[in-house]
């Protein structure tokens, strides 16, 4: 049987990654833009991006270890 | 007033970071709603088959003869006990199929809501730049008229509409002190109206008073001066709202507010709210 809980684990890593690169960016561009619309900005609209970001990122870690124990659960066959 | 230190290249790698990120999200949350699934289907097949034989081995242990009853009862309770772990492992499977539904929700909403309209926001952002880099301030092209629709967005103030800004002609009236109107600058104006579009607006719309926008100027220091959101929604919504009246041939005349009409087209906003007389 195929394991689509290694593929989750996989998925989980990316979306760290893909979370790791936009707090980059978001890093670089605040030395660069600094000033009242960049905090109306972040108020406004980056605050929730970030927060779906990290929301990717954890709750796929929850899932891939929920996915982990369920092919473990049924990998104790005899 | 507050400093501004702004790089337009800084803005753009924002806005590229933020849509890159969009586009994987999306892809990331598909396919692991497809693995969660997959999943599901795998340990559901296995609790049939499991089932399957669990009742195959009751019905041999009813008609066996008593020389065979103890290999085969062993043989039903290990089945029993694998039949147990499939259907602990379908739980936990099929929990981590919903929750991948929920995320893989949020994120859509994320990547087709959140996400462009952010890249809108820093796309007018960018566009106000490279207008302000121009430091004479031109009268506006005559729009063309079209069919006048205001909207009533729910501001709260008796009165006040929000008003299609395309139909507002200047040719007749032209803006001539150079927005240095009260000790404002034009880099003032263009602060006012792009606070209005990203902050005020969806803040009033949200629920928030005056006095909430007075609590967060405070709380940044800004008391006095221009810039301030309190300022901003005395600006639009307060003592100060713009005055629009209605020609003849249907485009509108703007007898109080034309620097915050101008700056507003100019960073490609369609509306903005005030009085529509006529």
């Amino acid at each position: 049987m195929a394991d689509p809980s290694r593929h989750l684990r996989a998925l989980e890593r990316a979306a760290a990654d893909v979370q790791r690169v936009l707090e980059a960016a978001i890093i670089t561009v605040d030395q660069k833009w600094n000033d009242d619309a960049r905090r109306g900005f972040e108020a406004e609209h980056l605050a929730a991006i970030r927060s779906d970001a990290r929301h990717l990122h954890v709750d796929l870690a929850e899932i891939a270890q929920a996915a982990d124990r369920a092919f473990r659960a049924l990998d104790q066959d005899v | 007033m507050a400093t501004t230190s702004t790089s337009p290249e800084a803005i753009a790698d924002l806005r590229s970071a933020i849509d890159r990120w969009g586009t994987s999200a999306i892809g990331i949350a598909r396919q692991a709603s497809a693995a969660a699934a997959a999943l599901v289907t795998e340990i559901e097949a296995a609790v049939r088959a499991r089932s399957a034989r669990k009742a195959a081995l009751e019905a041999l242990l009813r008609s066996a003869k008593d020389a065979d009853r103890g290999r085969l009862a062993g043989q039903l309770h290990a089945a029993t006990t694998s039949l147990e772990s499939a259907r602990s492992a379908l739980q936990d499977a099929t929990d981590a199929a919903r929750a991948t539904q929920t995320l893989q929700r949020r994120i859509n909403d994320c990547g087709s809501g959140r996400v462009p309209e952010a890249s809108r926001a820093l796309t007018r952002k960018l566009g106000a730049l490279s207008e302000y880099q121009s430091s004479a301030v031109r009268s506006t092209s005559t729009p063309t008229p079209a069919a006048t629709t205001v909207a009533d967005r729910g501001y709260g103030v008796q009165g006040i509409v929000d008003v299609p800004i395309d139909q507002a002609r200047f040719d007749d009236n032209p803006i001539q002190d150079g927005y240095y109107k009260g000790g404002a600058d034009i880099a003032d104006y263009r602060w006012a109206v792009e606070t209005w579009e990203t902050v005020v607006r969806p803040g009033v719309l949200a629920g928030k008073t005056r006095e909430d926008f007075e609590q967060r100027d405070t709380a940044i220091g800004q008391h006095t001066g221009f810039r301030r959101t309190a300022g901003v929604f005395d600006m639009f919504l307060g003592n100060d709202p713009i005055q629009f009246s209605r020609r003849a041939d249907g485009t509108l005349d703007v007898s109080s507010g034309r620097h915050r009409v101008q700056v507003a087209q100019r960073l490609g906003l369609t509306h903005l709210p005030g009085r529509l007389h006529g």
